[in-house]
Parts: structure tokens; C-alpha cells; sequence
């Protein structure tokens, strides 16, 4: 409860300011109007504005509910009436309400300021905005009231104001009964009117365990409390005329927005904005966080999902809405709120059924939000039936595998024939290796019977064998070019040819030598370098 | 609430009926009784996975007490043993080797569903290719208590 007096008077302080601004051209105005010669009233109207500007303005000073709450003797005042600062203004409200709405339609003229710049905005619209201002302190004066009958009421039917939490039923039950516990059936029917059969019987069976602990007032305190109650509901009364009035004026002003987000939420939308004008410009975007009562504290924010709980998140479409469609939901709604603002600058629908259609499709997109995701049942597995699986390839597979395969000659070798001593043959590392029936061929004795596989054999690819040609034929242009001398390198090696014919012998010889043979020719050449060295020494000692 | 939704054979005509109806598909016949909780807990698996095996096996369930013709002949209703599942295909039993000892019945609990799938289609592969005996693929030897 304390946080939200606090709340709301955080509220009026940040809205305040603006309410100041104003003032000054609300002045204005009027002083306009006593241009054109209506001196009587003018005194009259300005006090009236001033009243109503000077009242938004103090009550963020001083605060009518923590100013009743802390008075220090409720009992010792006699009128009541002084906490609120509504109260006296009431008849002139209800003056001005009567005025401003029997105009039938703004003149054209009216409309288009209203439209072209805020600065000169029509006085009935700076009466509206006003008027939005004061239904927060009315709000806030009701709340002080219903806290004061509760405290004077309590001594008589404590209870009373747990069963009926609503201030303005909690107050017109008071004003039936009065302190007459004892006869509380015979107001049955009176109540009916206010609460609900069930509750009614509630009351009566809680008055009738209390009368006998029942604290009799006097009659000047009883009358206190009547007065007190008349005021509440005269506040009430008060509230109700200027809401009908805002929502009628701004149908009127704003008919296409209205329709959607409702006329409180529009005043305030307007309000925050400044015009129709301004707010037609506010990209829908921005929409959500007006009216952010405070953006630096975490703790302030209601919900924990939605960061943005500004005047659209209490609006009437969004408020009712579970959390998690809010932010989608919101999202939508300020971008129809922004296009039906557009509409309504450009006046081109006065009749707001532009904004009831958008309205339907917000409405239809919410269900689609709220909509359940379909259950979808258990998709049947595949019988488990186990398929062959393709081989892949064909002619091209079977050409590669028939190059693998074993040869015919291969097969045939590890063969043996039974009861025949096998041929075999010594390989280059030694090993005997059996022959099998490849001789014999199961028999028939003749190798030539077993077909060698042809298509074991290495193969070249039709690109190799292109590049090869290729080769070829360039190495054979070079060689035409270089002559005859480069043909063959070994024909113009000059080589001693009795070299040539020993080493040709020692080849040919049984005895191995490494003279001649392609590998260990360093040997050879060393030693004859040995043996010369020798000579050498031989010569030198010879000399000595 | 499983055994509410699957399919109940109300006398041994129907057993019989439900065993030789299906052509394609492996037939699945809870025996027991729906008000023991392990019961329960079997039929609610069952229930969880029938939509899921429904292409390759149908299940039933079968009261042994209002049915008791097969009790003697399947050796149901044996002291300790919570329910018996059976399989048939085309008519036949289907044998399972689970280690059990048992290859005639699933007669223990297996309470994950991918388990009891697992094996469902291990037994509708072996019917497939003409066997009357498969192999589970988990071994439940050690699982099953001794009674």
C-alpha cells in the first residue's frame, strides 16, 4: 500500500513539470477570450484555470494523503472537507464539463491547431489534458478518504472494510447502515444494489457477531462519518463525469486510438507525447516505454519479464494478459496505436472504425499468442525389416575388382596335385617356391592351357597417356634441333678400349670384380690413386 | 492409466483371435493384473511406446483373472512374478534369450521405454527371418532378483 502512495506520487511529481509548463498558456488562452469581450467571465474563468493548475502543481509538494495520514488529531477537525482540494472546485468542474461538452464538434479551425503545433493548442484540449491530470489526484483523494472512514468506521464493524475492499461500495454501505447492526437484514434489499447476494449474507452474519462488542458513536461523530462517506461518493460522481467526459471529447479528438487502447490510456499517451501531432510522429518503438514511472530502479518494476510497464502495459487490451504474450502483445498494439494516430491527424476516419478494425486484428493475433502449441502425437518408428544394401557401381565396379582378382595362373599355382612330387623353383631370395598345378594344369601339362588375365596388367589413364605422347613428340623436335652429336651421349665418349675389354673380361669372368661394375667404382678409383701416390714416394726417395 | 488405453482381451477367443489376426506385425499380450502396481507401471510403458511401435507390433492386455485359460498353458500367474509379456508373430511364440533363464516371457520390469523398444524390435527382425529364438540385446541375468 505504502509503495504505491509513494508510487503515485512519484507519478505526479515527473507529470507535474509539464503541468507548469502549461500554465502559462493556459493564461493565455484566456486572456484571448477577454480580448473578444467577455470581461464577466474572464475574471472567473482564469481563477479557475489558475485553481486547477496551482492545485496539480502543490499536490506534488504537499501530498493530500500523507497530509490527512499524519494529521494529528483527526477527531479535534471538524470539517472534513479541507483535505481535499478537489472538493471546492467540484461545481465549477461540473460547470465546465457541462460547457465544454455540449459543443457539438470543434470547428475546423480548432482542429487544425490542435493539429499544427502544441504551442497553440485549443483550450478545450488544455482543459482535457488538465482534467487527465486532476482524475490522478481524485484517484489519490479517494484513497485518503477511504483511509480516514476506515479508521472513524472501525470502532463500529471493523470487519466491514475486509469484506468490501472496493472504497466506493465500502462507503455507500456505510451510508445505509450507519451504525444500525441490529437491524441490518431489514437494508437487505438497499445492498443488493451495491454487492453481491453472497457478500450481502457475509455482512449481515459478521454485523450480527459484532453487535455485541458494538461501540455506539455519538451523533456528531456518526454525522462526521456520513459527511465523509458523501464526499468519497461525490468524488466518485466527479471522477465518473470527467472519464465519460475525456472518453467523449476524445472520441472525439482521437477517435481511431481510442477505440483501441481505450481513452485513459490514450489521454495519457497524448499527454506524455505532448499532441496527436507528435505522437502520430513517435515511432512505435518508443510507444512501450512512456509512462515508465522509474527507469533506473529495477526493484519498482512489477513483472519480471517486461521491462517496459508503462501506460500501454496498464492499458485495458494488455493488462489482463498472461506475461509472457505481453512484450509480443505490446509490440503489436504500439504499432497499431501509431498508424491509428496517423489516421486521426489526418481525420480521415472521424468515426473510429479504422481503429475498431485494427482492434478485431490485435485481437485475432492475441488469440493466435494465446493459442496452445499443438500436441503432436509420437511419430511411429519404421519397421526394423533389414534391406540389402546397394552395392554401388557397375560395369566400372566389376572392371576394378577383376583387376584385383586373383589371375587364373595364381589360382591354378596354389593348387597341388595329389600323389605328384610338385615342381618348384628357387626365387632370388633363396625360397623354394612350389609351382602347384600351373605346370600341369590339372593335367592337361601344358602352361600355354591357362589364359593369362589381360586386364591385370598396369594400366595408364587416357590423360597420362596423352601427356606421354606429348612428351614424346617434343622431345623429338629438341633432338632434330640439338643435332646429331646429342642423339647419343655414348657414341662421342672417347673410352680406352683395352679398358673396355678387360673389364669386359673380368665381367665375363668367374671371379667377381669391382672394376666395371656400375656400383663400386670408388673403391677402384682409389686404389689406383693409391698406387700412384706411391710411385710418387718411390720417386721422391729415389731422388733422396 | 496405460492399461485404459491399450486394447483388452476379454475372453481366450479374442487371445486367440488377436494372435492369428495380424498378418504383418508382431502381436504383444500383457498378462497380469491391471490392479498390482507393477502392472501399472509395465501398461503405462507400454502405452508410452504403442504409438511408436504401432508400424511393427500391436499390443494387448489380458486380465489372468478374468481370463484364466492360458494360465496353466503359459505357466502365468507363478508367485512373484508381477506380469508376463509375451510375443507372437504369424501365430508363433516368440522366444527371447534374456539371460533370465526364462526365454519364453518378459517376466521382470524394464522401466525405460527405449529398453522395451529395443527389444521389440530385436524379437520383430529374428520373426522377420524365421527364428523362433533371438537374443535380447541388453542381458538381464544380473537384474532380475532372485526370488
Amino acid at each position: 500500500m505504502q509503495d504505491y502512495e509513494k508510487e503515485l506520487l512519484a507519478d505526479f511529481d515527473s507529470d507535474s513539470d509539464v503541468s507548469l509548463e502549461e500554465e502559462p498558456l493556459v493564461e493565455n488562452s484566456t486572456e484571448n477570450e477577454a480580448k473578444s469581450g467577455e470581461n464577466s467571465t474572464n475574471n472567473h474563468e482564469k481563477t479557475f484555470f489558475t485553481q486547477l493548475s496551482e492545485l496539480i502543481a502543490s499536490n506534488t509538494v504537499a501530498g493530500s494523503l500523507s497530509a490527512i495520514l499524519s494529521e494529528p488529531d483527526i477527531s479535534s477537525i471538524e470539517d472534513i472537507t479541507v483535505f481535499s482540494k478537489v472538493y471546492p472546485l467540484i461545481p465549477q468542474l461540473k460547470k465546465h464539463i457541462e460547457l465544454y461538452s455540449n459543443e457539438e464538434t470543434t470547428d475546423f479551425l480548432e482542429l487544425l491547431s490542435s493539429i499544427d503545433d502544441s504551442e497553440d493548442q485549443s483550450e478545450e484540449y488544455k482543459f482535457i489534458l488538465l482534467v487527465n491530470e486532476l482524475s490522478g489526484i481524485i484517484n489519490q483523494e479517494i484513497i485518503a478518504y477511504h483511509q480516514l472512514l476506515k479508521t472513524q468506521y472501525k470502532v463500529v464493524f471493523p470487519e466491514l472494510e475486509t469484506l468490501v475492499l472496493n472504497p466506493i461500495d465500502y462507503a455507500r454501505i456505510i451510508a445505509i447502515i450507519k451504525q444500525d447492526l441490529k437491524n441490518i437484514r431489514s437494508y437487505d434489499e438497499q445492498m443488493k444494489a451495491i454487492v453481491s447476494n453472497e457478500k450481502i449474507l457475509v455482512i449481515i452474519m459478521a454485523a450480527l457477531q459484532q453487535l455485541g462488542q458494538q461501540f455506539v458513536l455519538n451523533d456528531k461523530d456518526m454525522n462526521s462519518i456520513i459527511d465523509c462517506c458523501v464526499i468519497l461518493l461525490e468524488l466518485y460522481e466527479i471522477l465518473q463525469l470527467l472519464s465519460n467526459f475525456i472518453t467523449q471529447k476524445l472520441t472525439k479528438f482521437a477517435p481511431n486510438v481510442s477505440a483501441i487502447v481505450g481513452s485513459i490510456t490514450t489521454s495519457q499517451l497524448l499527454i506524455a507525447t505532448g499532441s496527436l501531432k507528435s505522437l502520430a510522429m513517435t515511432p512505435s518503438c518508443n510507444l512501450a516505454s512512456l509512462g515508465i514511472r522509474d527507469l533506473s530502479s529495477k526493484t519498482k518494476s512489477k513483472s519480471r519479464t517486461v521491462r517496459q510497464t508503462g501506460y500501454l502495459y496498464h492499458s485495458e487490451v494488455v493488462k489482463y494478459l498472461p506475461e509472457d504474450i505481453v512484450r509480443s502483445t505490446m509490440r503489436i498494439v504500439s504499432g497499431k496505436v501509431i498508424l491509428a494516430a496517423r489516421v486521426d491527424l489526418a481525420g480521415s476516419c472521424p468515426d473510429g472504425s479504422i481503429g475498431h478494425t485494427y482492434l478485431e486484428e490485435i485481437r485475432k493475433k492475441i488469440d493466435k499468442l494465446l493459442t496452445p502449441p499443438e500436441h503432436q502425437p509420437d511419430k511411429a518408428l519404421p519397421a526394423p525389416v533389414d534391406v540389402k544394401s546397394k552395392k554401388r557401381g557397375g560395369r566400372r565396379f566389376r572392371k576394378m575388382k577383376e583387376r584385383f582378382q586373383m589371375s587364373d595362373l595364381r589360382r591354378a599355382q596354389n593348387k597341388m596335385e595329389f600323389g605328384k612330387e610338385e615342381d618348384s623353383v628357387t626365387d632370388s631370395f633363396g625360397e623354394e617356391i612350389g609351382l602347384g598345378m600351373s605346370r600341369t594344369n590339372g593335367g592337361s601339362g601344358r602352361i600355354g592351357e591357362i589364359r593369362v588375365n589381360t586386364n591385370t596388367g598396369a594400366r595408364m589413364s587416357k590423360g597420362m597417356v596423352h601427356r606421354l605422347q606429348k612428351h614424346e613428340q617434343s622431345a623429338k623436335i629438341q633432338r632434330i634441333d640439338k643435332g646429331i652429336f646429342d642423339q647419343d651421349f655414348d657414341s662421342i665418349l672417347l673410352v680406352n678400349p683395352s679398358s673396355k675389354k678387360s673389364s669386359e673380361n673380368k665381367l665375363n669372368g668367374s671371379s667377381s670384380s669391382t672394376i666395371g661394375s656400375k656400383w663400386f667404382t670408388g673403391m677402384s678409383k682409389r686404389k689406383n690413386e693409391d698406387d700412384g701416390g706411391n710411385d710418387k714416394k718411390r720417386q721422391q726417395n729415389s731422388v733422396l | 492409466m496405460g492399461s485404459v488405453f491399450l486394447p483388452h482381451l476379454r475372453t481366450g477367443w479374442h487371445v486367440d483371435q488377436a494372435i492369428l489376426s495380424e498378418d504383418d506385425r508382431l502381436v504383444i499380450v500383457r498378462f497380469g493384473r491391471e490392479e498390482e502396481k507393477d502392472c501399472m507401471i509395465i501398461d503405462e510403458v507400454l502405452f508410452q511406446i504403442s504409438e511408436k511401435i504401432k508400424n511393427f507390433a500391436v499390443i494387448y492386455l489380458c486380465n489372468i483373472d478374468r481370463v484364466p485359460d492360458f494360465n496353466t498353458m503359459y505357466e502365468l500367474d507363478n508367485p512373484g512374478e508381477p506380469f508376463t509379456i509375451m510375443f507372437f508373430y504369424r501365430n508363433k511364440h516368440m522366444m527371447c534369450d534374456f539371460g533370465t533363464g526364462n526365454n519364453n516371457k518378459l517376466n521382470f520390469m524394464i522401466s525405460d521405454k527405449q529398453e522395451l523398444i529395443d527389444i521389440i524390435e530385436t524379437i520383430y527382425r529374428g520373426a522377420k527371418k524365421g527364428k523362433g529364438l533371438v537374443i535380447s540385446p541388453t542381458d538381464y541375468s544380473t537384474v532380475r532378483k532372485l526370488r
